[in-house]
């Protein structure tokens, strides 16, 4: 290898491939490593800068802090603490008041040397009374400010420990929801701001910082003019230019012209447009005047859904998004937004799903954002009743604690009666008010209704949200529960039971949503919440174990959700006066880990104890009870007691109908859940009409390519193959492989299983010209992506195998079957029922080709594997039975053939599906042969009698 | 060389001396130049940043060879004085770079501070000193398994050498410190992304 690599290192980079693959003389590992090697060699890396240049970061940090340490000096009245950072402005300190006076903490700005500080200290006073009274939560406040005793500007401001709103986002992963509610504070701030005649002039994620209970913070209000060097009449000085911020520079501040509110307002678009797309409006090819001046003043910047175009955002910031980013960042100050209250209005509007101002009306828009807002109209009042019953009875009865929660209480009465008055009661008149209306009606007016009681509003987004979730409705809770969170961390601060709670429920929504990751992330804070202010034995902190150990089994990690539910079970059962509710649920979620785990007998255990507690506290129609029953029912089913699960789940699905609206997604997870068992039992058409319901209600509900819609059809496909519909299922394989190919990419293991499963379909139609193409690719695409010796790339080659055995390639086809072989010989245990498919599909292409003794070994090894795993009356032992009967006939051993034929035929003349039905048909083609040649007419007669049937 | 703007030469005596010692093989004398080495370089890239901002990059670029210039008295030494020298000074600004990759990590890391962010650069900075300490790691790693392709490294990276710069300290020629480089890069590249 060293040698190879010393010869091509030396050579023009475009030779050495061909040099490389000589070189290697067919050694594939070889190759590879010196391949790898080579495109590491040609890879952009960063060693191609001197780590002085790469780092020059790095050194000034370090040497600034090195020459530059003022910790512990004294500025004005404060004694400086630690430094907190540094950058185009001066350095910022930690800083507390050496007077004594009164403790307080600040952040201290020592603007860089070389600024006219006389200049500087002349506007500060001026400026100063203003500054100081901007009082709003989310403007740091200006403390003082001064010339040092050295001659360096410094200014005191409000100290916050927080991260740029551009950090904040990435480290939360933050969703465009999510981002436009900080947005939304920030915007709110400005526009405090300017109507107390402040403009900020220098707006940048870096300046808004959020802290760690999720408050936006603007730091640097009016500092921006207090530095600046009156460029009104003249260019753009050099330093000027390098203390703004380019990208976030409105042409007029590039041009040197008056500045006004409209700059905040294009600075506010340009936050906003990275906050969406993760980039910035513009980018500079050079960082000259002339170039920024140009990019800022005449490239248009790319739309935002542009930019993120075939991520799942894309589709949101499609329409609306694009249009308000672009408004607030045009060029000319006066097309812009002619405040900042208007954007926000439009942002408000987006929010709703009201007609954003950014684009000019059309009678179309409008109508299809009333529909949008109207698409979940009419539905039982009852759901509605029942929930906010529920839900705000929980709250009345809270609220009887004292007179101000009383106060609280007749608030939410006024609240929920609001709802009910109609604005207009001619558009009343005739008929009902929906349980969605008035869902509608409170989720919108929550927002502004209770502005002036936090924490009601926090409660009522939490029980609105949650209604809106268990109704399926799982856009609209994601946006009310967000909200909730952000209320309840503006209310109470980050480390708070109520925010924790908030937490939990919203990552609830995310999780059904298919959202994991974030939804672990806010549950495993919400969990340190929660242990930390209710101590580790609180019910809450169980609560909050159960939520985490669920996200983590939806991502297969049995063995870690097993350990968190059984510390949520223990925490339950340890209570005083213990909720036999709570523990039942804790043993469904046990269950459920144990028998995803394989471990059937403790899931059963977990689950008839659930469902005998529940039994003793509910009404048998309660969705509990349902769900225990659903439990029970899938284990069953797992356990192989089929009728018993059919009858289960059938009582389930009746239940589910009753208990929840049309098109609700639990009705679907019922309808699948009992397909699947009728499958199995080979009842196909109930199945399939079953499937087709679930899929209707699925697409309906979370659209067409969510995980779980593209799997029930793929369910469906199976099902169509199962029962001999080669054509149907055909069509239902490319949906899915499609829907898999544009959620999960082209070479994701689930979408080459897809395409390994057309091509399966299309094989048994014959059409191996189209199949083999799709089984060669499969096999490519696994082999790179899962490695060669994959279980997954052993079923490739072998379905490769049958295809080329189909169509009359026993050669190629004793090679591919090798390859499988080989691979589940080193992969699996010896006697796996995969070993032995492998080997019948050796032994049968060497039958074809004329080689049957060699054949005879292998096709007896498989039969001995097949009785050992499934006996001797199955249909899959039948399969063997016919191999070998039929290679010791080619071999003309027609005594010892015929036993294992006619034992194969019998087994088979009773098996299901048409492909054992080939087999039936092959076995009997040998037995007809058989006796045809032995010379006994009659009984060969007797036989293909039988092939017609 | 930017000499106009540097403060008076220090004193190019003792590693002048040293650097003659080394030649004549004396023991010690490697230990003692090091950190004398280290101490100026650091000087260096601390006054570096005294300077006016425009253009300092370019000022860092070439710290080594600032560092030869005042350090050593070019009439008194030989040309493998000059490699021996540079040599040194890469191991020293590795050092350097790493041990201000290591202090930024700590502060990051103590408590439950956080450095305001004042410039959008210092995004970055997280991530520069994380790959700055992977491939000191890496690189260590590589000097154990070929300590000729760990020394080109060390002179091209961190010394900010020429390829002929770093034959001379290597003792090969620059035909092979570029093919080695590549090796190198390939190496560390399947290390660093593995």
């Amino acid at each position: 290898m060293e040698a190879i690599l010393d010869v091509a290192l030396e050579m023009e980079p475009a030779a050495r491939a061909a040099y490389v693959r000589e070189a290697a003389g067919g050694d594939a590992g070889l190759l590879a490593d010196v391949e790898a090697m080579l495109a590491g060699a040609e890879a952009d890396l960063f060693l191609e800068l001197p780590a002085a240049v790469f780092a020059a970061e790095l050194i000034d940090e370090a040497a600034e802090a090195d020459g530059q340490d003022l910790e512990g000096t004294q500025i004005g009245p404060y004694r400086l603490a630690r430094k907190l950072g540094h950058g185009g402005m001066g350095v910022v300190y930690l800083a507390e008041r050496a007077d004594g006076q009164f403790e307080q903490r600040v952040a201290l700005k020592l603007i860089k040397r070389g600024m006219d500080s006389d200049d500087i200290q002349r506007r500060f006073r001026a400026e100063r009374q203003v500054l100081a009274h901007l009082n709003h939560p989310h403007i740091a406040r200006l403390f003082d400010g001064g010339v040092s005793t050295d001659g360096q500007p410094w200014f005191a401001m409000e100290y916050v420990d927080g991260l740029a709103l551009n950090r904040y986002c990435e480290s939360l992963h933050l969703d465009i929801d999510g981002r436009l509610g900080l947005f939304r504070d920030v915007c709110e701030a400005v526009q405090y701001a300017h109507q107390n005649l402040v403009v900020h002039r220098d707006l940048k994620p870096s300046n808004i910082l959020v802290t760690a209970d999720g408050n936006v913070k603007l730091v640097d209000f009016g500092i921006a003019k207090l530095l600046h060097e009156e460029p009104e009449e003249e260019a753009l000085t050099h330093t000027e230019l390098r203390r703004m911020t380019p990208e976030y520079a409105a042409p007029e501040q590039v041009r040197g012209e008056t500045v006004t509110t409209a700059t905040d307002v294009y600075a506010l678009g340009a936050v906003l447009y990275e906050l969406l797309t993760g980039r910035q409006a513009h980018r500079f090819t050079a960082r000259t005047p002339a170039e920024t001046e140009r990019v800022i003043c005449e490239v248009e910047p790319e739309l935002p859904s542009a930019v993120v175009r075939g991520s799942p955002q894309a589709r949101r910031l499609q329409g609306d998004l694009d249009l308000i980013v672009l408004k607030a960042l045009r060029k000319d100050p006066a097309r812009r937004y002619h405040s900042v209250e208007a954007l926000l209005e439009d942002l408000d509007s987006h929010r709703t799903g009201r007609p954003v101002r950014a684009r000019p009306d059309s009678a179309a828009y409008r109508t299809r954002k009333f529909l949008g807002r109207h698409r979940y109209v009419v539905a039982g009042v009852a759901v509605l009743f029942l929930a906010l019953a529920a839900g705000l009875g929980g709250t009345l009865w809270q609220a009887r604690a004292t007179a101000r929660e009383a106060a609280k209480a007749r608030e939410v009465k006024d609240f929920v009666v609001s709802l009910f008055r109609v604005s207009k009661p001619e558009e009343a008149r005739g008929r009902e008010i929906t349980a969605r209306e008035l869902l509608a009606r409170g989720a919108s007016r929550i927002n502004t209704g209770l502005a002036r009681q936090p924490e009601l509003q926090v409660e009522l987004l939490g029980v609105l949200g949650v209604i809106h979730r268990d109704l399926g409705l799982y856009p609209e809770a994601d946006s009310l529960l967000r909200r909730a969170v952000q209320v309840a961390r503006a209310t109470y601060g980050e480390a708070n039971p109520v925010v924790a709670a908030r937490l939990m429920d919203w990552s609830s929504v995310l999780a059904a949503r298919g959202d994991y990751d974030r939804a672990d992330s806010m549950l495993v804070r919400a969990h340190r919440i929660v242990a930390w202010k209710r101590g580790p034995g609180d019910t809450a902190v169980a609560t909050a174990l159960g939520a985490l150990a669920s996200v983590r089994r939806l991502r297969g990690e049995y063995v870690q959700a097993e350990s968190l539910y059984r510390d949520a079970l223990r925490i339950d059962r340890d209570q005083w006066g213990a909720d036999p509710l709570r523990i039942a649920e804790d043993l469904d979620n046990l269950g459920l880990v144990r028998e995803d785990a394989g471990n059937f007998p403790a899931a059963d255990s977990s689950f008839q104890e659930s469902l005998a507690l529940r039994r003793s506290v509910l009404d048998p129609d309660h969705p509990q009870v349902i769900t225990s029953l659903l439990h029970l029912a899938t284990l069953r089913e797992k356990q192989g007691v089929f009728e018993e699960a059919i009858r289960l789940e059938r009582e389930v699905v009746d239940r589910r109908r009753r208990v929840y609206p049309a098109g609700h997604p639990e009705v679907a997870h019922a309808l699948q859940t009992l397909a699947t068992t009728l499958q199995i039992q080979g009842e196909y058409a109930e199945a399939e009409s079953l499937t087709l319901e679930a899929i209707e209600i699925l697409r309906t509900r979370l659209g067409p390519d969510h995980p779980e819609t593209i799997q029930l059809v793929s369910d469906l496909a199976t099902l169509k193959y199962g029962r001999g519909d080669l054509r149907g299922a055909e069509a239902e394989f490319r949906v899915v492989l499609a829907g898999w190919q544009r959620s999960l990419g082209n070479d994701h293991p689930t979408t080459l299983q897809a395409l390994n499963d057309l091509a399966a379909v299309l094989k048994y139609q014959r059409r191996y010209a189209e199949a083999e193409p799709l089984h060669r690719e499969a096999l490519a695409l696994r082999r790179r992506r899962l490695g060669e010796t994959h279980p997954s790339v052993a079923e490739s080659w072998g379905n490769l195998a049958e295809l080329l055995l189909d169509k009359g390639d026993p050669v190629g086809a004793e090679q591919a079957y090798k390859e499988a072989l080989a691979i589940y010989r080193a992969t699996l245990p010896p006697g796996h029922v995969f070993i032995a498919g492998s080997l019948m599909g050796v032994g049968s292409a060497l039958t074809d080709q004329g080689r049957a003794a060699e054949a005879e070994p292998l096709l007896r090894e498989a039969l001995d594997i097949r009785i050992a795993s499934v006996g001797v009356e199955d249909r899959r032992t039948a399969r063997a039975q016919r191999l070998l009967g039929h290679c010791l006939l080619k071999m003309g051993r027609r005594a010892e053939a015929e036993p294992l034929l006619v034992r194969s035929y019998g087994t088979l003349s009773e098996a299901e599906g048409w492909y054992y039905g080939l087999v039936r048909q092959q076995a009997l083609q040998d037995l007809v042969e058989l006796y045809r040649s032995w010379g006994k007419p009659a009984e060969a007669a007797r036989y293909r009698a039988l092939l017609g049937t | 060389m930017r000499q106009s703007e540097s403060p008076p030469s220090s004193d190019t005596q003792p590693v002048t001396l040293l650097l003659l010692e080394l030649r004549d093989g004396q023991s010690g004398a490697m230990d003692r130049l090091f950190p004398l080495v280290y101490e100026e370089l650091r000087r260096i890239a601390r006054r570096a940043l005294r300077r006016e901002r425009t253009g300092h990059t370019l000022a860092t670029t070439g710290l080594v060879h600032e560092a030869y210039l005042r350090l050593v008295d070019q009439t008194r030494v030989e040309y493998q004085d000059r490699a021996h020298f540079f040599g040194i000074a890469a191991r020293a600004m590795r050092q350097i770079l790493v041990d201000y990759a290591r202090r930024h990590r700590a502060a990051k890391r103590g408590g439950a501070q956080r450095v305001v962010t004042l410039e959008e650069g210092a995004l970055a900075l997280e991530d520069r000193a994380e790959a700055l300490l992977a491939l000191d790691e890496a690189l260590t790693d590589l000097e154990s398994v070929d300590a000729r392709l760990g020394q080109i490294v060390q002179c091209r990276f961190f010394g900010g050498l020429t390829e002929d710069e770093t034959a001379e300290v290597v003792g090969v020629t620059a035909r092979t410190v570029r093919r080695d480089w590549l090796k190198a890069k390939g190496w560390l590249h399947q290390q660093l992304t593995a």
